[in-house]
């Protein structure tokens, strides 16, 4: 394989994880003023239009994701300098690893710039009066047939459980049976988490903006990453067991489902009456 | 169905979120059997304090309009729309007492409050 398509893939994964999502997520700022308060979003509408555009550390996320992509570019045309060079190293795992690292950095930007926010809304806009709730309770069946959730808690339960129990019939193949065992278990876990908490948070901004489908959308990325994830832990042990290395393929497909579900997430775009006082628990 | 509150009226929460779950029931926009959301989802939906929900919820259940079967939820009794429709009967009945006995203290007749009761209904529109 090229690796073109490695830098493609994670040049990609950066651009829209990073520059795309933040740009995306910022038109909802005023949004979720009015959600908050929709009397105080009335009152105060010469605050409104400066949320919209970028923050500082808005910004300096978009630099980072071109920054980014600029350094795998320079990875990729092998001209880093002699300090970073790694000899004996694969071009498409400095790559993967180089990728990942700037997309780890640009994570903590991404939360260090949602705190803020967090931060002025809470100590500049006072909780509405007025708040509205559905009287239905929230169940992942309501968003998934319950025999899709089953077959997909157990594809993970049985994915996590196949690398222990392989090692017992091929020993000599399948290393680190123990350390990957409980880094997929920690991952199992935090995708069960991911799904709970899409089910059972509290509704916000982007399901009133978005529609109530928004959720559902939501929970089933979360079912498909699982399900994914499964597989692909499936199939890399089945290529162990064969004595493939296949962690190049893999880190490509992982980066690109990523991608493909992120971009699933975003495809409304706000509309144009976000500031209107709608309550937003009743989605 | 939803439920509005406002934290700033002199009626209390709890007041509000049981008023609107009869009045729900009367209208029939929830049917006995009709789940409710937990204490934990109503009161961060609403992100008031979940004792004020839980205290709604048992004033509900005292009043037999709702039932708590343990973990299964909470759910809307057979006969939530019979008890809603008693509770306001009984609540009226009360009202109409005070007032009667407060028009007979003040020296009016029964004849008198009687009319004056016939009076007041005929004007008043459906």
């Amino acid at each position: 394989m090229n690796e073109w398509i490695d830098f493609a893939v994670y040049a990609t994964q950066l651009i829209v994880c990073l520059l795309v999502t933040s740009r995306w997520a910022a038109q909802f700022k005023s949004a979720v003023v009015a959600d908050r308060n929709p009397e105080w979003a009335k009152a105060h509408p010469q605050v409104l239009p400066g949320l919209e555009r970028a923050s500082g550390l808005n910004l300096l996320i978009q630099a980072w994701a071109v920054f980014s992509v600029l350094v795998l570019l320079v990875y990729r045309l092998d001209l880093q300098p002699d300090a970073l060079q790694a000899p004996g190293v694969p071009g498409w795992r400095t790559l993967l690893a180089t990728a990942y690292l700037l997309l780890s950095i640009g994570f903590v930007l991404f939360g260090l710039g949602a705190l803020a926010f967090t931060r002025w809304l809470r100590v500049t806009v006072p909780l509405g009066e007025q708040r509205r709730a559905s009287l239905t309770p929230r169940s992942i069946e309501a968003y998934v047939p319950r025999s899709m959730k089953l077959a997909i808690y157990a594809l993970l339960l049985a994915a996590v459980a196949a690398r222990p129990v392989a090692s017992l019939y091929y020993p000599d193949r399948i290393t680190n049976v123990m350390g990957a065992f409980t880094s997929s278990l920690f991952m199992a876990l935090m995708l069960f988490l991911a799904v709970g908490v899409s089910v059972k948070r509290r509704p916000n901004v982007f399901d009133r903006v978005l529609g109530s489908n928004y959720r559902k959308r939501e929970v089933r990325v979360c079912l498909a990453l699982m399900a994914f994830t499964a597989l692909g832990w499936l199939a890399m042990l089945a290529f162990e067991i064969a004595g493939e290395d296949v962690s190049r393929y893999s880190g490509v497909v992982f980066s690109t489902f990523v991608t493909a579900m992120l971009a699933a997430l975003m495809p409304f775009p706000p509309r144009n009456d976000a500031g209107a006082p709608t309550p937003v628990h009743a989605a | 169905m939803e439920i509005n509150i406002v934290t700033s009226s002199p009626e209390p929460v709890y007041e509000q979120i049981v008023r609107q779950v009869q009045h729900g029931v009367a209208e029939g926009e929830l049917k006995p059997g009709d789940a409710l959301p937990t204490v934990r989802q109503l009161a961060d939906d609403l992100q008031i304090n979940r004792n004020t929900v839980a205290r709604a919820y048992k004033l509900l259940e005292d009043r037999g309009v709702i039932l708590t079967a343990g973990r299964r939820g909470t759910f809307v009794r057979d006969e939530a729309a019979h008890e809603v429709h008693r509770a306001k009967s009984g609540q009226a009945e009360r009202a109409m007492r005070q007032t009667v006995s407060m028009l007979l203290g003040e020296g009016m007749t029964r004849a008198e409050v009687s009319a004056l009761f016939r009076n007041v209904l005929a004007g008043v529109k459906p």
